[in-house]
């Protein structure tokens, strides 16, 4: 493998609070050396000029659809999509088809993700069988073959018994949960958030109510084992005042948001806009406020795309009809960039700590930094280039995405994962 | 009035105007300039449609298809009756009967439908949305005989049109009470929004557990106690209370519900001693209004049936030779 020398980048690594112009030489698909003036004859060089160079980008919380919805995406074309948006580094829900509720099902992912991934590919188990909420799945075993977490997402455990056991047998074998959090009946035909603009389209509503009192009762219940739970895809102002709370009695939590909750609100949905249904669903700007803070209080530590993508087909459709999910990978910096760094709401080094050492640390990855000996995950990018959107481009098979033709911020440029050079000018290699 | 002569004065009186649509999916469709225009050709259609002879030839060679993939007597007998005097060729095709049945989806079956190169298509659909998606998909003029729990313009039309017979044109100020089932209601999605532009106010009233969120923002009053509600009405306008609603805790029982909220004689006498009493159908006798109100002169529901004819011959007319004018939304579709 040829040692990759970066030269002049302005190199912004969270994790060892590095913001600095120096060069980065990578050797045997380890970072070799930081510092300035390097030098090595033998090395490629990528000048990073004008550019930013950050450890690549972690996302705890995306959708393979492989294997079961091959048509949707697979790990291959996921892959392709996340390396286009600087993402090194994600973590695959087990919502798949068959669940990932079992050995085999992670072992499938994981040495599929060995042949066909250009990406670092992690998985998470369920934690009931068949993500149904009524028994649990073989945790130890998902563990042992390599799942990082278990998560029932797309649904949450309401029956509080199974859920607290479900602590208690994750923390006797140091299991991390995410929590989708949500109240079933209070979400029940849900196609929005329940609102104004619910009122305006006359669809049925998801109350803020639904997640906020999931909420409540799942901290009550890490209170009581102590173990930890990570929120994902927190949406609204109760959950964000409830998890901030919880913290600062020391209770072992942590939550992430997705780009698409602090960048837009329900408005989005006007016009009966499929490719803005997501759950849980865009909230009014209230909700996105209380987002914005709990960002930049940390509260949520943590930005995650949970990437999901459709069939075209499936989205154009009546509203009620068309699934929940947006792609996410090739807009994450973008939205990252032109929403919380050009809004002043995060510096820049703050913010891609939620988005490399901070995840990495709530699931023991053991990536997200450029220190000596890490492995060469990369991602450069440009700050200030402005591009727009155009969802039928992406390398993602879905194309279900709000953010089509506009004008954002922050461009990938090259990427480079274990020391290989994936993303070469914009393009994959 | 001979057919002719019919046509000459309703054609006269329209002097080449056209609706600043071209399809009628909401209210917020129509300016109110628009609106009026209707009313007043709709006025001018109720001597032909009295009439012997209600038959004349202003949509001739024109196909109109009536799509409704939900349940309908007075909407779609009224757009199939008056389609047919204005003599279109009038086909109904219902959920039922149609392929989405075996699996089409709505989008396939719009691209199919407008085949057939129909210059009007009425649909009514149990989805919210359904209406304006099928719009985009079709050079026909499209008609909301209902979408979900969102529009359904011509019956606000005809609702306003029935006020104003009995009220006067300035309806400014006019309190307008809508009790029942707001929530799960499209007549009430439509009706606000023309009483906005007319300028009533607009007091809903029923439990909080029929009344959406956010009405405040709309500037809607909810006045849960309908003694409250009331008070000084001009207008009493009932919703039909679904009976599956008891069995979801919308309310406990329907006898409870009729107890705290029925119309009836004993009620009204809170209101003006002039208001009118409206329903848009299907009433469900003892539970939404009381009989002692139906069989009295308070009640203008029969009006409202009537008024529905006249508008929807109206707006058939109006938006029906648009075909050649209207553009089908570009799809964006990934290449691979």
């Amino acid at each position: 493998m040829q040692n990759l020398l970066i030269k002049h980048g302005r190199v912004i690594d969270p994790s060892a609070n590095v913001d600095g112009i120096f060069d980065i030489l990578v050797e045997n698909g380890k970072i070799k050396k930081i510092g300035k003036n390097l030098e090595d004859k033998n090395a490629e060089i990528i000048d990073a000029k004008n550019k930013i160079v950050a450890p690549g980008f972690i996302d705890m919380h995306v959708h393979l659809r492989e294997p079961g919805r091959e048509d949707k995406e697979t790990i291959h074309t996921a892959s392709r999509s996340a390396a286009k948006g600087g993402i090194t580094t994600i973590v695959g829900m087990p919502n798949t088809t068959p669940v990932a509720d079992n050995q085999t099902v992670i072992e499938y992912i994981l040495s599929k993700a060995k042949k066909e991934s250009l990406v670092n590919i992690f998985a998470c188990g369920s934690v009931t069988k068949g993500e149904k909420g009524e028994e649990l799945a073989e945790i130890w075993e998902l563990k042992k073959t390599g799942a990082v977490a278990v998560s029932d997402d797309g649904f949450d455990i309401q029956n509080l018994d199974l859920y607290r056991k479900a602590l208690q047998y994750c923390k006797t074998h140091k299991m991390p949960i995410i929590s989708h959090t949500e109240d079933a009946n209070l979400a029940k035909d849900g196609q929005l958030h329940e609102g104004k603009i619910s009122t305006l389209l006359g669809l049925q509503g998801i109350p803020a109510c639904a997640e906020d009192a999931a909420t409540a009762r799942i901290l009550a219940l890490v209170e009581d084992v102590n173990h930890p739970v990570h929120f994902t895809h927190v949406s609204s102002k109760g959950s964000v005042d409830l998890i901030k709370l919880a913290k600062s009695k020391k209770l072992p939590v942590s939550a992430d948001v997705t780009p698409n909750h602090f960048s837009l609100t329900d408005e989005a949905v006007l016009g009966y806009n499929t490719s803005a249904k997501v759950n849980p669903p865009l909230r009014s700007e209230d909700h996105r406020k209380a987002l914005l803070k709990g960002l930049k209080n940390g509260t949520i530590s943590v930005i995650a795309t949970d990437h999901a993508p459709h069939l075209w087909t499936e989205k154009q459709r009546e509203f009620s009809q068309a699934p929940f999910g947006i792609v996410g990978f090739e807009t994450m910096l973008s939205l990252i960039i032109t929403n919380l760094v050009n809004k002043k709401v995060l510096s820049l080094k703050e913010a891609l700590r939620k988005i490399t050492i901070n995840p990495s640390n709530i699931l023991g990855l053991n990536k997200g930094t450029l220190k000596k000996g890490a492995d060469a995950d990369i991602c450069i990018f440009d700050e200030k280039a402005k591009w727009t959107v155009d969802s039928t481009q992406f390398e993602s098979k879905g194309q279900n995405s709000p953010y089509h033709g506009m004008k954002l911020f922050g461009v990938v440029t090259d990427v480079i994962v274990n020391g290989k050079i994936t993303v070469r000018h914009r393009q994959i290699i | 009035m001979d057919a002719q002569t019919f046509e000459k004065k309703l054609t006269q009186k329209r002097k080449g105007q056209c609706l600043s649509c071209t399809d009628l999916i909401s209210i917020e469709d129509l300016s109110k300039k628009d609106i009026e225009m209707i009313f007043d050709l709709a006025s001018s259609t109720e001597e032909l449609l009295k009439g012997n002879m209600k038959k004349i030839g202003l949509l001739k060679g024109k196909t109109q298809i009536n799509f409704f993939l939900e349940n309908s007597t007075r909407t779609r007998s009224s757009f199939e009756l008056a389609g047919k005097n204005l003599g279109a060729d009038t086909i109904n095709i219902s959920g039922d009967s149609s392929s989405m049945k075996k699996g089409e989806t709505l989008l396939d079956t719009a691209i199919t439908i407008d085949q057939m190169q129909p210059d009007i298509i009425v649909i009514r659909s149990a989805d919210s949305g359904a209406s304006r998606f099928f719009a985009k998909n079709v050079k026909a003029a499209v008609i909301n005989a209902g979408d979900g729990w969102n529009e359904h313009p011509t019956q606000a039309l005809l609702d306003l049109y029935t006020i104003t017979k009995f009220k006067g044109k300035n309806l400014k100020g006019k309190k307008l009470v809508i009790v029942g089932d707001v929530l799960h209601s499209r007549v009430f999605g439509s009706l606000w929004r023309i009483a906005r532009m007319f300028e009533l106010s607009v007091t809903v009233c029923a439990p909080y557990t029929l009344i959406p969120s956010n009405l405040e923002d709309l500037n809607i009053k909810h006045e849960p106690d309908i003694e409250k509600a009331l008070k000084d009405a001009d207008i009493v306008y009932t919703l039909r209370l679904q009976t599956e609603r008891a069995a979801a805790s919308y309310v406990p029982t329907l006898r409870e519900y009729s107890k705290t909220y029925i119309i009836n004689a004993k009620r009204m006498l809170l209101a003006k001693p002039d208001a009118i009493v409206m329903h848009p159908g299907p009433v469900i006798r003892e539970l939404d209004v009381h009989t002692n109100i139906l069989e009295s002169d308070k009640s203008v529901i029969p009006h409202q049936v009537f008024s529905g004819y006249c508008v929807r011959f109206v707006v058939l007319w109006l938006l029906g030779e648009n075909r050649k004018n209207k553009t089908v939304e570009k799809r964006l579709y990934k290449q691979f």
